[in-house]
């Protein structure tokens, strides 16, 4: 396997989970609004609770990045259950790709998608007046950090995609947010 | 070393259990370069089975396979390099365009972006699709969507096509337009090997066929020449004596 056959490879399905994302505008626009949820929401229905440093939306900024990166992972491998089911990944199994690109396309996706949301919320933190003390260096440590992290959870889902046989099996798992 | 004498496909006792289940239980057929070979039998007889071994997504138990030169358990890769498959379930991502399920599936076989754009337009012209391009899979007919499976099957001009119950689900109009088109393909020089229950499918697109059985080879050779033999006068009657079964009441 060549390095220009690998990119090619990447470069294909990584188009594919976004053509996918830009056809389905309501998920779209749920991944961006969740966010914005986190911060208005909370973030004003806490603004007395006392916590270190004295300001709850401060406080909250990095875990709603957490969670965000957590939920997002967390079902990541449910589009690879839906290829499963519809027999288009025994398709692609039959193509001469790599069996190893299936697999980190969609790390790849996941980690770019995840970063996007918690960029938003570090921005939108920053609107409502949160500032950030370590700047634009902590900011990136931030979101490298939501990328390590999420790269765990994402390999426990996809983990969890492969070896279960369908939907109903996944969402009974740990990995389905219904369970938290 | 293969030369364009040797078969498209070589099978020799080819052998699958699943657990306790023999699912093919020593299969032998050849299949000759340009031909379109028919494999037949009720569903369960192990069609899907030689299928999935001769695409390399399933190793057999025993017996060996050779698809365009290549064994099938030592160069999956190479074989997977030189075949198409239209699968019995979705072979297109219906949020896709027409236009991005090729180019994604031409990413597949390595093609590089302007190759595959070519190839794209050259294949869906003769499959009738080149004003569905912008069309997104899912509102696509099944006869349509099943053209475009064909289509996007053919990108890396496989030596070997393998079709698994490519009409299946199809009205007889979409089926007849489809057995069109897979004539297109075979007089290109592709070998098509295909499975179907049709058995007048059967008849009207398959220079061989064989009939499989409870994992077994039951019998093999050009319709015509089957029906003199079981002195049978349809392919149907053929199917029933060589798998020793009777119509129904």
């Amino acid at each position: 396997m060549t390095a220009t056959n690998l990119w090619r490879e990447h470069r294909v399905l990584f188009g594919r989970w976004l053509a996918r994302l830009r056809r389905e505008p309501l998920t779209m626009l749920a991944l961006l609004a969740q966010p914005m949820v986190w911060l208005v929401l909370f973030g004003h229905l806490f603004t007395k609770m006392p916590v270190p440093g004295g300001n709850y939306l401060r406080f909250m900024t990095a875990g709603a990045v957490v969670m965000t990166t957590f939920n997002g992972c967390l079902t990541g491998g449910v589009e690879l259950l839906f290829d499963r089911e519809s027999g288009f990944l025994v398709r692609m199994l039959a193509a001469p790709a790599s069996r190893v690109s299936l697999v980190t396309s969609r790390f790849m996706y996941l980690t770019v998608l995840t970063g996007a949301q918690g960029l938003v919320i570090l921005v939108a933190a920053w609107m409502m007046g949160v500032r950030y003390a370590a700047g634009i260096g902590g900011i990136a440590a931030c979101l490298a950090i939501g990328a390590l992290f999420g790269s765990g959870i994402t390999a426990l889902s996809l983990a969890l995609a492969f070896s279960l046989r369908s939907h109903s099996q996944f969402s009974r798992s740990p990995a389905s947010p219904a369970c938290h | 070393m293969t030369s364009s004498a040797d078969p498209a496909v070589q099978v020799s006792g080819l052998t699958k259990d699943f657990g306790a289940t023999r699912a093919l239980d020593g299969a032998t057929f050849d299949v000759a370069n340009g031909e379109i070979f028919g494999l037949l039998g009720p569903n369960g007889a192990g069609k899907t089975t030689t299928m999935r071994i001769l695409l390399t997504l399933l190793k057999p138990t025993a017996g060996t396979a050779r698809v365009a030169g290549q064994d099938v358990t030592r160069d999956p890769v190479a074989v997977r390099q030189r075949v198409g498959w239209v699968p019995q379930g979705h072979a297109v991502d219906p949020l896709l365009t027409v236009m991005e399920n090729m180019r994604f599936m031409c990413g597949m076989y390595h093609l590089a972006p302007v190759a595959a754009r070519r190839r794209a337009a050259q294949l869906l012209e003769p499959a009738g699709l080149a004003d569905h391009g912008n069309k997104v899979a899912r509102v696509l007919s099944g006869g349509t969507r099943r053209k475009l499976e064909l289509a996007m099957s053919l990108v890396n001009v496989p030596a070997v096509l393998f079709l698994d119950e490519p009409t299946v689900g199809l009205d007889i109009a979409a089926r007849r337009d489809l057995w069109t088109y897979v004539r297109q393909i075979s007089r290109q020089g592709t070998t098509i090997v295909l499975t179907t229950h049709y058995l007048e499918e059967a008849d009207a697109l398959c220079d061989r066929v064989a009939i499989i059985d409870r994992g077994q080879i039951q019998a093999t050779g050009v319709p015509g020449e089957l029906k003199v033999n079981y002195q049978a006068s349809t392919l149907d009657e053929v199917f029933l004596a060589a798998t020793g079964q009777e119509l129904a009441a």
